[in-house]
């Protein structure tokens, strides 16, 4: 198990954090932000589950809306020497497969699109699916106060290998703040690790969501950290190739320091292209004790 | 323009030097003696006189008067208001040279390396001011027997005990205490100096029943042994110790250490002619674990150096040379981990050698002359695997050489050169060009100096460091040496500085040359510098304006960047006040421009998410950094025979309350038109502190 949502950096952070809370303040600044012409930016996935491929432009940091699917460019996926080409669905903003084509474990995949004169392409091959076994909440007794953590076991598919994994934790919630506050298209939590270190054929992965301090407090500034009494937290699991992996490692760590994921499609656009096996947890409800 | 704030507190600091010298002269009217003079202006004449440019010698008695944070004095905090030497940041103790990083200064402490050299993170150096005699700081321009470091070279001398008298002191601030015991062990011929520092948070911590089971403490010790064995030999045994803890439970603990111990002979052979052999042992530890839930995790890493080091000086009419040698074998952990079932590590041996001769040259009344070259010889050593990598970081191939095969030799020649023009009895002109080299490379995630920094040394594939600085002054001084002015620019080209990749961190490969990039650097700006050195006030004004600039081939599309530790105008203001017999104050004021930060230019989704474009790196800058510490301590003798001294030191760190930017983060906010907020973050506000100290 990779340590990706324990970081070591972390400890550092927590450690100052608790020699500074004393004094320490948080405030907003103003920027002034500098414009650049929109770049376009490719999300394309193919799994078990579907095809589908997101075509949008960046949008200026002043820009509250939210970006929505291009029309207009011509999308292919190609396996084993046969092409077939997406088309756009209005309702989602995504190019999809018309024939239903879903992704095949080993299988590599090739995107191509084109748009507004420009040719983009990518390929990526499927990795086996890693079955998840159980998901759980557990407390944690830490300096006084109780850390929450969502934790998963799955079935490392290769345990003889490198791999790489890509999880998304969903909430769905009644909290009338959040319901308000939050787009449910983000995730509660997502991450991306790898079997380094695992039991063979095991893995299992701790998320922290938060402090038992923190929910009595509920400030509005951590609920959208915060769970509440209620809500179903759903999992995904996502096995995925190193440039993927790369990706969302570098799209994670880049935020904090100013550098842009290399995706691993050509032509000059933003984003990835990745061949992904998903698997599901069944929900689960958390209750507060 | 400059905020009204910054106005306001440059009127107040005019005021009050204005109003304080106004003091001063009705005072020195009054009284036809100083009691006391911080920076003599022997000081000033000695800085006219040194033909080596670059070169700040540090006043260990300033130090005792100097504001402090928590009550502790700390060298490392006073050298950052040198001009062209700045803070990493707020809760750093490492500092940065001209334009370099703090990992490319070499800290020397009686001749042995020293690595992170703050407790606390930084908080406080590890430097006990008690154990300290003198230190001088080289800007990168220095003679030949020193190098090994890109950007600065930090010389620090511990003191000998005294070999006549018992003297011991003691002293208790908020978070720590310490105490010295000096005297001799055979009078005239041997003496010993010890002194210790522990900090006593965590006993505070004991009593508060969340915090009770948590480590956060720091101490260190200097031991010192002098033995006189005639008038031309003399001996000194030297030890040093500091070490760190933090933890919290038994979840998450953070160690690191620092001990260096050396042996130095002394030998005289003539009124020409003297040398010094120098035995020296040095050991960097770092250690972090985390134990919680399903996470077991734990990093070691180390440096080791053990080195010889001869120097002989001999002095010919008007020359006086310097040669030597040193070898240093060297044995470095990048790091050793335990991820759960995982276990890995990376180790290297170096052996490096060192040949130089220096020659100061007494030309004329109006010219002198410093030049020299060091031929430093860097060897990788075999024992361990070593490997060869494609553009992506990935291992093409693997070879084992046997331990102690030569793997690669790298043979750098560094010239070195000074020389200063007298223009008159109170003006000289400098002018100095300076090769170095550094082969130990510290891979940095963040812009501050911390235990988790990994370590590296010049391999088959990372090459050493070279760092090429000119420099061209100008020095005077008024009304012998009460006061002083100087002005040097200096430019600096590095080749071969380390990176992380992007999205790489210290824990991503345990093979670290896979994890980084090379690249180049470059520097350029100009000092100037006031000093006020004879009354009741002293002091001095330093200003920087310098740029910093980086070019590393997959960052910012190859192209020359801004940075990180890039500030373009740095001005410290540092006065200090003899109220009276028994009160000293001291005023210091800083301002720096923003650090350079990258902030971004678009924002776009995925999986829902919103995320950041960033079209520049560090294009931006920060809000500006400005500070002003106050300290005011009373000396008293005490007792019946006055043998003792009492001080006590008050201190106000921070005191307008300023909360300057720790980090800047960009989120997502819903509650905003925009959907984006820019949120900075600040450590300290406004910080009183109060110390005893009693000396006998």
């Amino acid at each position: 198990m990779e340590v990706n949502s324990l970081h070591p950096r972390k400890l550092i952070y927590l450690m100052l954090a608790v020699i500074a809370s004393l004094t320490a303040c948080k405030k907003e600044i103003e920027m002034d932000y500098r414009e650049v012409e929109p770049l376009i930016m490719i999300e394309g996935r193919v799994t078990n589950e579907g095809v589908s491929v997101l075509i949008t432009r960046t949008r200026n940091m002043d820009d509250p809306v939210k970006g929505r699917g291009l029309p207009g460019a011509e999308v292919c996926i190609e396996a084993d020497g046969a092409t077939e080409k997406l088309l756009y669905d209005p309702a989602t903003g995504c190019y999809i497969s018309p024939s239903g084509m879903k992704g095949q474990t080993g299988k590599t995949y090739r995107m191509t699109a084109d748009f507004e004169g420009n040719h983009y392409e990518a390929t990526s091959t499927m990795p086996p699916p890693a079955d998840i076994k159980a998901t759980q909440f557990k407390w944690l007794d830490f300096m006084g106060d109780r850390m929450l953590f969502f934790i998963f076991e799955a079935t490392d598919p290769q345990p003889d290998q490198l791999n790489y994994y890509w999880y998304r934790m969903d909430r769905e919630t009644t909290n009338p703040w959040l319901l308000e506050h939050t787009d449910t298209s983000e995730a509660y939590r997502w991450g991306v690790f790898d079997n380094r270190g695992s039991i063979p054929g095991l893995i299992i992965h701790d998320i922290i969501c938060m402090t038992e301090n923190n929910a009595e407090k509920d400030e509005e500034e951590d609920r959208k950290r915060l769970l509440y009494d209620g809500d179903i937290v759903s999992l995904s699991l996502m096995t995925i190739d190193r440039a993927t992996f790369e990706y969302f490692k570098t799209l994670s760590a880049g935020q904090r320091g100013g550098a842009n994921p290399k995706g691993n499609i050509t032509g000059g656009c933003l984003g990835y292209f990745t061949a992904t096996s998903i698997t599901r947890a069944t929900p689960i409800v958390y209750h507060a004790e | 323009m400059v905020p009204r704030h910054i106005r306001h507190i440059c009127s107040l600091l005019a005021a009050t030097v204005a109003l304080t010298s106004m003091a001063q002269i009705q005072e020195e009217e009054l009284e036809d003696s100083l009691q006391e003079v911080i920076i003599s202006a022997h000081s000033a004449q000695k800085r006219m006189n040194t033909v080596q440019m670059g070169v700040e010698k540090i006043e260990i008695s300033m130090l005792t008067k100097m504001p402090v944070l928590f009550g502790e004095r700390d060298i490392i905090k006073s050298l950052q208001l040198l001009p062209g030497v700045k803070s990493e940041g707020e809760t750093s103790g490492g500092y940065q040279v001209r334009g370099g990083t703090a990992s490319q200064n070499l800290i020397l402490l009686d001749g042995a390396s020293i690595y992170n050299s703050g407790h606390l993170m930084g908080i406080f150096s590890a430097f006990n001011d008690d154990a300290l005699i003198n230190a001088s700081l080289y800007k990168g321009m220095m003679p030949a027997q020193l190098g090994g470091a890109t950007s600065s070279v930090f010389d620090i001398s511990t003191r000998p005990g005294n070999m006549q008298e018992y003297h011991a002191s003691g002293s208790i601030g908020l978070l720590a205490a310490k105490a010295m015991v000096e005297g001799p062990i055979l009078r005239d011929r041997a003496s010993f100096f010890v002194s210790a520092r522990r900090s006593y948070v965590d006993l505070l911590m004991k009593a508060m029943k969340d915090f009770r089971n948590n480590t956060l403490n720091f101490y260190d010790l200097n031991l010192r042994l002098d033995y006189k064995l005639n008038n031309k030999h003399r001996l000194a045994a030297t030890a040093f110790y500091s070490r760190d803890n933090m933890g919290m439970e038994d979840l998450m603990t953070l160690k690191w250490d620092n001990t260096a111990v050396g042996l130095n002979w002394f030998h005289s052979v003539s009124d020409r002619y003297y040398a010094t052999t120098r035995f020296t042992y040095s050991n960097y530890g770092s250690d972090a674990s985390i134990d919680m839930m399903n996470t077991h995790y734990n990093m070691v890493g180390f440096i080791r150096h053990l080195t010889l080091h001869r120097e002989d000086h001999l002095t010919l009419g008007s020359h006086q040379l310097n040669m030597g040698l040193e070898s240093t074998l060297t044995s470095l952990q990048s790091a050793e981990w335990n991820i759960n079932l995982l276990h890995q590590r990376e180790r290297r041996k170096a052996w490096t050698n060192a040949f130089w001769a220096n020659d100061d040259w007494h030309v004329g009344k109006l010219l002198d002359i410093s030049s020299g070259v060091r031929l430093r010889l860097f060897s990788v050593l075999g024992g361990v695997p070593y490997y060869q990598l494609d553009e992506n970081g990935d291992i093409t191939s693997i070879h084992n050489p046997g331990s102690g095969e030569f793997v690669k030799t790298y043979i750098n020649p560094e010239p070195r050169l000074s020389v200063k023009l007298k223009l008159g009895a109170k003006h000289s002109l400098k002018l100095g060009y300076s090769r170095t080299t550094q082969d130990i490379h510290a891979i940095r995630g963040t812009t501050q100096s911390m235990p988790l920094d990994r370590y590296t040394m010049t391999s088959n594939i990372l090459k050493p460091e070279i760092a090429d600085q000119v420099a061209l002054g100008w020095m005077g001084m008024v009304r012998d040496g009460a006061y002083d002015f100087s002005a040097e620019a200096y430019y600096k080209h590095i080749n071969n500085t380390y990176d992380y990749r992007d999205g790489k961190s210290f824990y991503s490969e345990i093979e670290i040359e896979r994890i980084v990039l090379g690249g180049r650097g470059r520097a350029y700006g100009l000092e100037l510098c006031a000093h006020k050195n004879k009354g009741r006030l002293t002091g001095w004004l330093s200003y920087t304006l310098s740029w910093v600039e980086n070019k590393i081939p997959g960052i910012n599309e190859g192209k020359w960047y801004t940075a990180p530790n890039d500030r373009r105008h740095d001005l410290n203001i540092v006065s200090m006040f003899r109220l009276t017999k028994h009160w000293d104050l001291t005023a210091t004021w800083r301002y720096t421009t923003g650090q350079a930060m990258s902030a971004p230019s678009a924002k776009y989704e995925i999986d829902g998410t919103t995320y950041y474009y960033y079209a520049e790196r560090n294009g931006y800058r920060a809000p500006a950094y400005h500070r002003l510490d106050l300290s005011a301590s009373h000396t008293k003798r005490i007792g019946k025979r006055k043998k003792l001294t009492r001080i006590w030191t008050f201190g106000v760190y921070n005191a307008y309350n300023r909360y300057n930017p720790f980090t800047i983060s960009f989120v997502n906010d819903t509650d905003k038109s925009t959907g984006t907020k820019a949120e900075q973050t600040s450590i300290y506000g406004i910080l009183p502190s109060v110390s005893f100290m009693l000396k006998y």
